[in-house]
């Protein structure tokens, strides 16, 4: 297409028409999307995305409940926030450990330690290894 | 985040991190913000949600994202709506970010149809900015990336470029367009 094609041509129409098919096509998947992250965020039980160092990356209402902040503020809390200091550094050092596999663990969330059992494995994002947390309460 | 490379020394870039701040001026009535490097610049999480645009062109291709948390949406929409914190929906404030991508878009269309590169813009979109970490960056040699971020008091967005140049003809437009401001426009808005 030349830099100088005038406004109005058929070929600015042509191009015209292709954008909003692709807008079309973009806001039908951004509301998708959405619910999906609605649907991951009232999930029941505890889920999270955590880094090596118990950054939270991606967190559920339930997380963000016993945290005690409004939607998407639990970006870049510490999981030591919700447990204690040497639950946190058991599971980390079996989550550091070699071979990786799954693991379970028993720890107590939150200001009241609700008792909770969690399951944490790692994944391969684009630049880092992170891990996935979910954990049910214990009754 | 690892900065895959270095802020480009061109006059796209420059554009277009003026282009976000006055923007952004505009639209908040904020007039002392200003444009500085990211807080934090190893973090691999933007903000919590991230409004985007793209604008395309035979030269280049942009995409624009506006990283934030729902805290400093509803903070710019309290200021230029007047509206107290608990009046402002969700959704609201995220939109409010939208309409900032938006103009930034329109603004800097402005800007290159004075340069004569002919360019379009998508619809903004908002996603959550842990989807970030999940793509992996390009690394050819005409990809670049580029952050920001544009304070205003103890507040901030954070703003990610990533940029195609496919013709650097667009430099040199660009470079004639600002000695020459009153150049032919060629743009098409839809």
């Amino acid at each position: 297409m030349s830099q100088e094609e005038p406004i109005g041509s058929p070929l600015s129409k042509f191009v015209t028409s292709g954008l909003h098919s692709a807008h079309y096509l973009i806001k039908h998947l951004e509301q998708s999307k959405s619910a999906m992250e609605d649907l991951v965020y009232k999930m029941p039980g505890l889920f999270m995305v955590i880094d090596k160092s118990g950054q939270i990356l991606k967190s559920n209402r339930t997380t963000e409940d016993l945290l005690k902040v409004n939607r998407g503020e639990s970006l870049y809390k510490n999981i030591t926030d919700l447990i204690d200091q040497d639950q946190w550094q058991a599971i980390e050092s079996q989550i550091n450990s070699s071979p990786k596999q799954q693991s379970q663990h028993k720890a107590g969330f939150g200001e009241t330690k609700e008792p909770y059992i969690i399951s944490i494995d790692s994944f391969q994002a684009a630049e880092a290894e992170l891990y996935y947390l979910v954990g049910n309460k214990l009754p | 985040m690892t900065i895959a490379k270095p802020k480009i020394e061109n006059p796209l870039h420059d554009l277009i991190r003026a282009t976000a701040l006055s923007s952004f001026c505009e639209l908040t009535t904020i007039e002392d913000a200003e444009l500085g490097p990211l807080e934090h610049p190893d973090r691999l999480v933007l903000g919590f949600k991230t409004a985007f645009i793209l604008i395309h062109s035979d030269w280049f291709d942009c995409v624009f994202k506006a990283h934030f948390s729902i805290a400093t949406a509803k903070h710019l929409l309290m200021i230029v709506g007047g509206l107290a914190e608990d009046e402002i929906e969700y959704d609201d404030a995220a939109d409010f970010v939208k309409e900032y991508t938006n103009m930034f878009g329109g603004h800097f269309l402005d800007h290159l149809a004075k340069a004569k590169i002919r360019s379009e813009l998508s619809i903004p979109t908002c996603s959550e900015g842990f989807d970030d970490i999940l793509r992996k960056k390009d690394t050819y040699d005409n990809h670049f990336y580029d952050y920001c971020r544009i304070t205003f008091g103890s507040n901030g967005l954070n703003i990610s470029l990533e940029t195609i140049i496919k013709n650097e003809q667009v430099f040199a437009n660009l470079e004639e367009s600002a000695r020459n401001p009153t150049a032919k426009r060629g743009v098409v808005m839809i």
